[in-house]
């Protein structure tokens, strides 16, 4: 269950597979932007911001293109409620040399 | 234009991308309707502060009137979706949600959301809590008690929080043992003053709670 479209982290990333939308592939309107959007890794959350679409519409939206391979969901590494002691320090020497 | 449910779309494979992929923490930022929260969250992003919106169902949120779903809206300033016309047949509202990105390094960014406090959002809540590392309440010292289901909540589910009494230069003084005795703040909560529209202090709120996080690390919490 963890993996299915409704339980898309908000930060997951989103990659497109290829450089343009399919032609003739009957995407939604807002899956053509989608691919567009993506040609470098997105977050859930930018994505439904830039889309101005609800939460759960983008990810079903997102659900069918990962089934048509069209684009690829990763889930950020760190993302984890248990970080490490240098990954916290490092957030903090960032903050504060902003 | 309608975009109703799909058929079961199934398994996502979460996948290699090909270039690296930076790594991410993800900080709340919760407290009661209009204490600031999309403040410090615009003050310290990098990016125009995103609004996303989660649909929430009649199911979701607990109540069954949809006359009270109207007057959720309209108490929080939340976004309707639809008129309010066909408020009788209308099922879902919708929570504006505020999103924020701060980027450390190449291989690794800060992500900040926006929690709603209301009780009645708590399902929103267990969304975007998944993962984050720790939480910022922020409280109007003249509106303690508005803070207190967020406090609760972090408290409930063990999740790192700190306290930041968002004051403005026409705020009543306060002294902040008056608000953890008010709160009933557990003594090792920090808890901090700060003004939400200044980025030097809400920097200085995320990294009095990045230092808390590292020390309940380390005592092993």
């Amino acid at each position: 269950m963890s993996n299915r479209a409704a339980d898309l982290d908000l930060i997951a990333l989103v990659e497109a597979t290829a450089p343009y939308p399919p032609a003739g592939a009957g995407l939604a309107a807002e899956q053509t932007a989608i691919i567009r959007m993506c040609q470098s890794p997105l977050t859930v959350a930018e994505l439904t911001a830039y889309l101005d679409l609800p939460l759960s519409t983008v990810r079903t939206l997102l659900g069918e293109l990962v089934d048509r391979d069209l684009i690829v969901v990763c889930d950020s590494h760190l993302a984890s409620p248990a970080p490490s002691q240098h990954v916290l320090k490092a957030v903090i020497n960032g903050l504060r040399s902003l | 234009m309608d975009f109703g449910p799909s058929e079961d779309s199934g398994r996502i494979d979460v996948m290699e991308l090909d270039q690296p992929i930076p790594g991410s923490v993800k900080i709340l930022v919760a407290g009661g309707f209009g204490v600031g929260k999309t403040t410090l969250v615009a003050t310290v992003s990098e990016i125009r502060p995103l609004q996303t919106e989660e649909a929430l169902t009649e199911e979701g949120i607990g109540i069954d009137d949809t006359s009270d779903l109207a007057q959720v809206g309209d108490t929080l300033g939340l976004a309707q979706a639809g008129d309010t016309s066909d408020v009788a047949q209308k099922t879902t509202t919708t929570v504006v949600l505020d999103f924020g990105r701060i980027t450390i390094g190449d291989d690794l960014v800060l992500y900040l959301f926006g929690m709603p406090g209301q009780n009645r959002f708590s399902f929103v809540r267990d969304e975007l809590s998944s993962g984050a590392i720790g939480a910022v309440v922020l409280v109007d010292p003249q509106r303690l008690a508005d803070s207190s289901p967020s406090i609760d909540y972090f408290a409930r589910h063990g999740t790192p929080y700190l306290v930041a009494v968002n004051g403005f230069d026409d705020t009543p003084r306060y002294h902040l043992d008056e608000v953890r005795v008010a709160l009933n703040l557990d003594p090792r909560v920090p808890l901090l003053s700060c003004d939400a529209r200044e980025r030097k202090s809400s920097k200085q709120v995320l990294i009095t709670l990045l230092e808390h996080v590292m020390s309940r690390l380390a005592l092993g919490i």
